[in-house]
């Protein structure tokens, strides 16, 4: 009851604690507020070509009988870790792409409540991490390495081992 | 990678209708789909756009700052070949706090000099194999702890969740352990490469 509590109150502290420092600090905060919600709005605009093109790509690989058949066949290794087999395509997208996995969750959504076993471990599954090959791709872009195999077994086996972890606690 | 995975997905999912017989559904889902997409961006682009504008009150505030400081002592025990290297502390920190406020803007541009610091001093295996820490940046990048999940939290409340903020604290729980689960690996694993190749370090093969 109380952890659930620590999560609902998160918010509006954070908020609360942010807007009284803002205030002893003598910034102009309705300024900050209205520069920092334009960033927030380009950002969206952004993300809107890939969210298009990967909701898309998903609702017709759903609709094509395609997800049926992968989830059919991963499922025999994933149900030895007892993870429901509605997860499956988000374990498999989330270490690639957020966008891609935020389509996937909206898909699961639409067929599980938000609030049902599946749609809490799905939610934690999304949040809980970043695209691990998009950061290493960003990062080890940036200093021009190419041997980046033994950091993405760790950060695959990692990612493995948090969700095994979230599907005992959820 | 991503491209070819989303290519992947339709041509699949092309010969996977032909031989259910579905194709006539494919239209209908690519219509459906791309309705779905600005329905989802529609609906929560007004958390995203109004947590956007909290978090640069913190920015301009100096509050990421100060949660920075708070930050300090933790990070030098994690990373204590930089004790003495406050402006690789300093990179790392606002990274860390960036992230965790979902300030993606602010938070790759910190990341990138922080780990071009590190790899530039480790003087023997600089551009060709990942530094120790550099490593351990990157697991912490992967495990974004994000106090406030603007996206997650406001598709959960479309879907009808009556407590889209439940799982937050086992969200942070999961982070965590993919936080600790890759330091715990790395340091593993550099321990025998260090006894091998006399206490130089080395993170690769």
């Amino acid at each position: 009851m109380i952890i659930e509590n620590i999560g609902t109150f998160s918010a509006p502290s954070l908020i609360i604690i942010i807007l009284i420092f803002a205030i002893k600090s003598r910034i102009n905060i309705f300024d900050s507020f209205i520069k920092g919600a334009k960033e927030g709005l380009e950002c969206m605009i952004s993300i809107l070509p890939a969210i298009i093109a990967l909701i898309t790509a998903v609702t017709i690989f759903k609709s094509s009988g395609a997800l049926e058949f992968t989830i059919k066949l991963l499922n025999p290794i994933f149900s030895l870790l007892k993870f429901p087999k509605e997860c499956i395509p988000l374990i498999i997208m989330k270490p690639i792409s957020g966008s891609g996995s935020n389509a996937i969750l909206n898909s699961i959504f639409e067929s599980n409540s938000p609030d049902s076993y599946i749609g809490k471990l799905s939610s934690i599954i999304s949040g809980s991490s970043e695209a691990i090959f998009y950061i290493i791709s960003t990062y080890c872009g940036s200093i021009k390495l190419k041997n980046t195999k033994n950091i993405i077994i760790f950060a695959l086996i990692s990612f493995l081992v948090s969700i095994l972890f979230a599907r005992i606690i959820c | 990678m991503l491209g070819k995975v989303w290519a992947g997905m339709i041509i699949s999912s092309f010969f996977c209708a032909l031989i259910n017989n579905k194709i006539n559904l494919l239209g209908n889902a690519i219509l459906e789909g791309t309705d779905q997409a600005i329905n989802i961006i529609l609906i929560t682009s007004g958390a995203i756009i109004f947590w956007s504008g909290i978090m640069k009150i913190a920015q301009d505030s100096g509050f990421t700052r100060a949660i920075s400081k708070l930050l300090f002592p933790v990070l030098r025990i994690l990373f204590p070949d930089y004790a003495q290297k406050n402006n690789i502390l300093d990179f790392i920190c606002i990274n860390f706090v960036s992230n965790i406020m979902g300030l993606n803007n602010a938070a790759t541009p910190s990341g990138i000099k922080a780990i071009k610091f590190m790899q530039n001093m480790n003087e023997i295996s600089k551009k060709k194999l990942l530094e120790k820490n550099a490593a351990i940046f990157l697991i912490m990048n992967m495990s974004c702890i994000q106090i406030a999940p603007t996206f997650l939290v406001a598709l959960r409340k479309s879907f009808g969740s009556n407590t889209p903020y439940e799982i937050l604290p086992k969200m942070w729980a999961t982070s965590i352990i993919f936080l600790l689960t890759g330091i715990i690996l790395i340091k593993i694993f550099l321990k025998n490469k260090n006894k091998q190749k006399n206490n130089i370090i080395i993170y690769d093969n």
